[in-house]
């Protein structure tokens, strides 16, 4: 059975790239079929904002090519710390697609001050069991009232 | 319900707006426990504003719209005294025609998300206007030469011909946090807003006197950590009628004769009907 692993992250001057894991006989499958049990869900969220004194950030899932009731959503909060971005903060769930009461995942962090600073945030949902599939997404950077 | 801190936006800081509702919310619970409601406040909004174009997705190199979504909940409220019974908070995206804030629209989408929910009694409502930009033109608005945005100009027979019997007495109290700018520019606001050529809102007068202010607790604009300065000014008039469409048109109203005052700081502006 395919397990989820974190996203791999490489951070630099210029930006940040991230990847989700997937399997091998996967890679090779066309996004969107499924006659192998391969489908692509479709991961949503917000971007990240001061909230009660935090940075947060939602993230939930629409069903996009699957059809399995529920998804393993990861929401990742990114601080860019002196031209690098670092991970401060991530909440993930299994949820049903579609949103709704209940079915977000909100990760937070505790702001140390309220100096302008460029946060992001990526949202990635993993389908498992009958089928497979995962995508990531990756919200805008935005300047917000909250430094750790 | 909670009202989230908002902050006072400065440089190179996003803009955010955000609305708190007080009163009651009849019929409204978070959940019947039948499973027979499966949205709630926030996923109402992002739905409402993704239906209207308001809504800008969060993801990179999205285009139109006018906001993000941050923020959206809601709970029954206890009737008294005044109490929280909604909250959304977006972030500004798009340039809007003129530069005015779209708080119109916003307190739309807030009116259909809670009217999805249960039976508003609004009681008062509490708008965020971030920082505004300054030096927009505007369009003529008065003999004296006075301008306003020319979107606040067109939208104003929206509501020309509304029954007389519905205006309101209204009190608006504008708190402009550690800038005392507003209290400074209340006299040239109030003229502003008389001369120019409309009919949604009648200021009768100002003060600056506390007692006559408008505070609902918790302050939004209060630093838990530190010691936090109100400057507020109170504005009483007559609004064409009590509702959030004509809330949300006088906001952005007000937001924009306060840019054209030299004030672009954020303004928390608090309003009931008394």
């Amino acid at each position: 059975m395919f397990r989820f692993s974190r996203a791999v992250l490489t951070a630099g001057l210029t930006g940040t790239m991230i990847g989700v894991a997937v399997p091998a006989w996967a890679a090779s499958t066309p996004p969107g079929t499924n006659e192998q049990g391969y489908c692509t869900p479709e991961p949503q969220g917000d971007n990240v904002h001061a909230s009660g004194g935090d940075a947060s950030g939602h993230g939930w899932w629409l069903e996009g090519s699957c059809t399995a009731p529920y998804a393993t959503v990861t929401v990742q909060l990114y601080e860019e710390v002196n031209g690098t971005w670092e991970e401060k903060a991530s909440a993930d769930g299994s949820l049903p697609s579609g949103g709704g009461s209940g079915n977000r995942i909100t990760a937070r962090a505790v702001c140390a001050s309220s100096t302008a600073t460029n946060w992001r945030s990526y949202v990635s949902a993993v389908v498992y069991g009958e089928q497979y599939g995962s995508a990531q997404i990756e919200t805008p950077v935005v300047s917000i009232a909250c430094r750790l | 319900m909670s009202v989230e801190s908002a902050t006072f936006a400065g440089d190179g800081v996003g803009r955010t707006m955000h609305a708190a509702l007080y009163g009651e919310l009849a019929g409204y619970t978070a959940s019947d426990g039948q499973g027979r409601r499966t949205q709630d406040a926030y996923s109402l909004f992002y739905a409402r504003s993704a239906a209207m174009g308001w809504l800008t997705p969060a993801v990179a190199g999205a285009e139109g719209g006018l906001w993000g979504m941050n923020e959206g909940e809601a709970t029954p409220g206890t009737g008294s005294p005044v109490s929280g019974v909604a909250f959304f908070q977006v972030s500004l995206t798009g340039p809007t025609r003129d530069a005015v804030l779209p708080v119109q629209p916003f307190l739309a989408c807030v009116s259909d998300v809670v009217a999805r929910l249960g039976q508003l009694r609004l009681d008062a409502v509490q708008v965020l206007l971030p920082q505004r930009e300054a030096g927009a033109p505007g369009t003529l608005a008065a003999p004296s030469g006075k301008r306003i945005a020319g979107a606040l100009l067109d939208s104003r027979n929206w509501f020309a011909d509304r029954d007389p019997k519905l205006r309101a007495q209204l009190r608006v109290t504008l708190d402009g946090g550690p800038d005392p700018s507003v209290r400074e520019a209340a006299s040239a606001i109030m003229q502003y807003v008389m001369e120019v050529s409309q009919n949604v809102f009648v200021f009768d007068s100002f003060s600056l006197a506390a007692d006559d202010h408008l505070v609902l607790w918790p302050a939004p604009l209060d630093r838990p950590t530190t010691e936090f300065m109100h400057h507020r000014v109170t504005f009483k008039g007559r609004l064409v009628e009590w509702s959030l469409d004509a809330l949300g048109w006088l906001a952005a109203f007000i937001a924009d004769v306060a840019s054209r005052n030299g004030i672009t700081a954020p303004l928390m502006l608090t309003a009931d009907h008394p």
